[in-house]
This record gives structure tokens, C-alpha cells and sequence, in this order.
């Protein structure tokens, strides 16, 4: 399939401090292309600049056969946005909302009405054409959000963190209606900080770090990284603070969440020991010990170094 | 082609007309300045040498205080606009600046026009011995949209530059008095002392002041032509100084 975007050495500098560096990968046409990586990787940066919202220092990237630094205008004419924070107006209605959007794309005028109703209905919307946008829930705004990026159909659409925010409902019915969009032949590149995410949705994930790319695979083959070293899990009988656990990193990347902790583990036996002793230590009871299979987080964590439940608290703490 | 800036209008628009309580209130300012303000002054002092009663002299200033007020608000918006985000939804739309800028700025001039219009009807209806032609309601309509256009435009200027709306507003809110005081809408430009007087020339508000009243009363310093000269060139000036800065920033 032929590679609908390409970077090349594409280089962002906010002053002296190197955002994103020589990023050159390419997107295949009708994939969802996901960039995965903490906060302060450089992945809004990137879309930034794709988008024409801010220019390269240095590189570039063709987008669609067209140069995003000399005819950006040609590139936006074929690539959708949308933004973290839905921008849409609030005072205005879903539907004039739309019909605003149609204006800015040059949709031509007899077609505006038909292109909005087409759209409204194919998401699920129409019933709601005239309630105001700021009344819309917060999943209900984000997918008028990604019906207005498609308003003068274009062949990419880039979103930039689309499920933070949403409640699990709405992030799920968003990741299928993203899977039913694909089918219609649009390329969708997306940013994202959840891991399992990036692995129910994307077909490419690049793992982006400090502005470079560690990695660019399908989850699959990444997980394959990890298949083979057996991952223990054991569960306790009350919550785990991350600090308690410093003696057992030495043995391999471990994580924790709640009453869990999770752990790389090259040698089983050592492993097992280590957790024991660090029970009886801490005074915690073992309910149980498990082997798991490896997932993506564990691949992640493995290429990275950074751990996921970090990109986790930083985006609550609402970094961007 | 202008298809996206009538887009950008039009939402100006839109979300004027939405908000008719802000209409009707600020018509609040303009009744208490002709009301109180004017009446008060008028009877209290010996207004000649103008050829009318200061109600009447006082009525096209008013006029041109809500354009004035009205239009510092419509640039302010600009700023809000990035603010919030809504110019970089505009900003990857695959329009020109061009575009974006004069969809801006005559959304802006459109929304106090219709504040301004507001006030010269009650004008219309206050001024005693004020008769004014058709011809003259229109002539005053064409310069107060020239105003506006100014003044939306130094709004795109300071939008261009400043990151936050409070910063913009507090320089606003700084240079909009004397801009009014000095503009000859309150008291007539006769007789003014060498600095005032000076004041009063470098203020581009004069020439909008002096040029509605003139349309309105037949009573002005400047021939119309020459105010509409000052005032065009000053209003083309600043919009493309505008679009120029906006150009080099980012959304």
C-alpha cells in the first residue's frame, strides 16, 4: 500500500529545547497509525506541524504527494483535525456548528445541507441537530468533533488524545466508530497514552520518547519482544505503595497498581523468592500468584523504560 | 472563494444577535450619558457658537462612543478566540490568512454596527431640532462602519501580539478614555488649549466623531471628504498591519 504521509527529518525546537528530533516514518494509506508515548514526547508537536498549525525548524513531511512547508494549503484541504479539547462553538447548535465548518472547508453551498444530514445521521446525531453544543455530553461532543474533521471528506483524519477525558462507554463506541471509518477508506493517525488503546485500535504503533521514535511495529510483533520472558503477577491482601517495591526492581521492570504487582521475570524461581521475602517483610499476605501472558504494556515498558502507570498519573494531573 | 470568510462572518454574527440581552443592555450606556449626562450639562451651562443645543451636539458623539466601545470589544473577541482555541480551528482549515482576517474583522464591524445602530435610532429620537436626511442617516452609517473597521482592526493588532485577552483588555481599558475625551464627542474642538488641541488631532476617533456629526447636523470641522480620506487610510493601514502581524503567529 502506498505511504500516504512521509516525514523526513522532520525537527521541532522551542527555543533551545529539542521537542521532536528527525522523526522520519511513513503512514500507509487506510491504516490507523498510532503514536504512543508519555506526556512531553513531542506527539502534539508532530500533529502540529502536519497540520500546519506551527512550522519544522528543520525537515519536513509530504502529505497526500503535498509538502506540508510549501503548499500547506493543498495538505489541510485533505486532512481532517481533530483537536484535544473540542473547539466547536458553544453556542451555537450541532447542526450550524457543522454548516460553520462546512463554510470554512469550501463545501460548496447546495451541498452543505445534504453533507451535514449525511453526517449527523451516520453518527448518530441527527436527533440531536438542534441542542446547543455546550450541552452535549462530553462523548457526544467529541464525536461531533470527529464528524466535523470529515465535513469536506478528507483522506486523513489526525486526532490528537481522543479518548482522554471520555468515560469508558463513550471511549469504546469512539474506538468503533474510528474501526468503521477505516473501512471507508480513511487513514487515521491518532496520538495516544493508553496502551491498551493503542493496541485494540491501531494497526502501526510508532512508541515515541523525548521526540524520537524507539519503535515502529504492529502490536503484535512488538509483544513479540517480550513473548518468552513469563510475566508474574501476584495479588495481595491490601494496596501496594510503588516505593516499597525499589528492592524488587533489581530483578527486572516491575509495576504496580492497587493490591498488584507485576513483574519482568527472567528467572522464575528468583523471582518467586524475592516476592516472598518482600511479603513477609511488608507483613502482606499472598492471595494468589499468577503467570500471565506478556501484553503491549509489557513490550512498552521493555522498550522504553518508562512505565505506564507514570504517563497515567501525568495525564491526570493534566499535563498536555 | 470567499466562502469560508462569509463562514467566519456570519458565526460573528450569529453569536451577536444570540446574545440580545447584551444589545439591550448596552443600550443602557448611551441613555444614561444623553439622558443624565447631556440633559444635566445642557441646562446647566451656555452651550454657542455650535449653532444647536448640546443634547442635539451631544447625540452623533454618543453615536460614536458605541461603535468606539463596541468595536474594542469585537477585537477583544479575537484574542478570546485564541484563547480557547477556536482560531486554531480556523487556522487548519485550508483558507488564507487573507481570508480568516476579513472574515474577522468585518464580523467584528457588523456586530457594533448593530449596537451603533441601536443608538442612533434613540439618538434619532432625543435630539431636539434634529431633522436629519436620509442621505445624512446614510452617510453617518457609512462612517461609523469605517470606524468600527478601525477599530476591530487595532484589535487584530493587539490579538496578533498578545497571548492573553486580560492583558489586551487592560491596555484597552487604559487608552479608550482618553480616545474618547479627546475625540471632540463630548465638547467642541474650538478653543482648546495648544497641547489638547494636538491630542485631539492625532486621535483618529476625531475624524469618526467630526465626520457622523457632520452627516448627521451639518456641523463639523473637517469637510467630510477630508475626514473620510484620514479615517480610510488610518482604517486600511491598521488592518493590513494586522494581517501582516497575524501572519507570523501562531494559533
Amino acid at each position: 500500500m502506498k505511504d500516504i504521509i512521509r516525514t523526513l527529518g522532520l525537527t521541532k525546537y522551542y527555543g533551545n529545547l529539542l521537542a521532536v528530533d528527525h522523526l522520519s516514518f511513513s503512514v500507509k494509506e487506510g491504516e490507523i497509525f498510532g503514536f504512543l508515548g508519555p506526556n512531553g514526547a513531542g506527539k502534539t508537536t508532530t500533529i502540529r506541524m502536519l497540520v500546519g498549525l506551527t512550522t519544522p525548524t528543520e525537515g519536513t513531511a509530504i502529505i497526500d504527494g503535498f509538502d506540508i512547508r510549501s503548499e500547506i494549503l493543498e495538505v489541510k484541504r485533505r486532512v481532517g483535525v481533530v483537536p484535544e479539547t473540542s473547539n466547536l462553538y458553544d453556542e451555537l447548535s450541532v447542526k450550524d456548528n457543522l454548516l460553520f465548518m462546512a463554510g470554512l472547508y469550501h463545501v460548496p453551498r447546495l451541498e452543505r445541507e445534504d453533507r451535514v444530514r449525511e453526517l449527523l445521521e451516520s453518527f448518530n446525531l441527527w436527533e440531536r441537530k438542534d441542542t446547543k453544543f455546550g450541552k452535549l455530553s462530553k462523548g457526544l461532543k467529541r464525536r461531533l468533533t470527529v464528524a466535523a474533521s470529515l465535513i469536506h471528506h478528507p483522506r486523513i483524519i489526525f486526532l490528537d488524545e481522543p479518548t482522554t477525558g471520555l468515560d469508558v462507554m463513550s471511549a469504546r463506541s469512539l474506538r468503533l466508530l474510528l474501526k468503521e471509518l477505516r473501512e471507508t477508506g480513511v487513514t487515521i493517525f491518532l496520538t495516544t497514552h493508553y496502551i491498551e488503546e493503542a493496541d485494540q485500535l491501531c494497526d502501526r504503533i510508532a512508541v515515541i520518547v523525548k521526540g524520537r521514535i524507539v519503535t515502529i511495529d504492529t502490536p503484535e510483533n512488538m509483544k513479540s519482544i517480550v513473548r518468552g520472558i513469563p510475566v508474574i503477577e501476584a495479588l495481595f491482601d491490601s494496596p501496594i505503595d510503588k516505593s516499597m517495591t525499589d528492592d524488587l526492581s533489581v530483578l527486572g521492570e516491575v509495576w504496580v497498581e492497587d493490591n498488584r504487582v507485576r513483574m519482568l521475570a527472567e528467572k522464575i524461581p528468583e523471582t518467586l523468592k524475592a516476592l516472598i521475602s518482600f511479603a513477609t517483610r511488608h507483613r502482606l499476605k499472598i492471595i494468589e500468584v499468577n503467570t500471565v501472558k506478556p501484553g503491549l504494556e509489557d513490550a512498552f515498558v521493555k522498550l522504553t523504560g518508562v512505565k505506564p502507570e507514570i504517563m497515567r498519573l501525568e495525564k491526570e494531573r493534566g499535563g498536555q | 472563494m470567499l466562502s469560508a470568510a462569509y463562514a467566519i462572518w456570519l458565526r460573528e454574527v450569529k453569536r451577536e444577535i444570540r446574545e440580545r440581552g447584551r444589545i439591550i443592555g448596552n443600550l443602557f450606556t448611551p441613555i444614561i450619558w444623553l439622558g443624565i449626562f447631556g440633559v444635566g450639562l445642557g441646562k446647566s451651562m451656555r452651550f454657542s457658537g455650535v449653532g444647536t443645543d448640546y443634547l442635539t451636539f451631544l447625540g452623533p458623539g454618543i453615536v460614536a462612543q458605541t461603535v468606539l466601545f463596541s468595536s474594542i470589544f469585537a477585537g477583544v473577541s479575537v484574542i478570546y478566540d485564541r484563547e480557547y482555541g477556536f482560531l486554531k480551528e480556523i487556522m487548519v482549515a485550508p483558507i488564507s490568512r487573507a481570508e480568516i482576517i476579513l472574515g474577522k474583522v468585518f464580523g467584528g464591524a457588523t456586530a457594533s454596527m448593530i449596537q451603533g445602530t441601536a443608538t442612533l435610532i434613540l439618538v434619532l429620537f432625543m435630539g431636539r431640532g434634529l431633522l436629519p436626511n436620509i442621505l445624512g442617516i446614510i452617510l453617518a452609517l457609512g462612517f461609523m462602519l469605517l470606524l468600527s473597521l478601525a477599530l476591530v482592526g487595532v484589535g487584530l493588532v493587539g490579538a496578533s501580539r498578545m497571548e492573553r485577552a486580560g492583558g489586551f483588555q487592560n491596555i484597552m481599558r487604559m487608552l479608550v478614555m482618553p480616545l474618547f475625551f479627546s475625540s471632540g464627542a463630548l465638547f467642541p474642538l474650538n478653543n482648546l488649549p495648544e497641547w489638547l488641541r494636538i491630542l485631539t488631532i492625532l486621535n483618529p476617533i476625531t475624524y469618526g466623531v467630526d465626520a457622523i456629526r457632520g452627516s448627521l447636523l451639518g456641523i463639523s470641522i473637517h469637510p467630510l471628504w477630508f475626514n473620510f480620506l484620514i479615517l480610510g487610510g488610518f482604517t486600511l493601514s491598521i488592518i493590513l498591519l494586522g494581517a501582516h502581524l497575524l501572519k507570523g503567529s501562531e494559533a
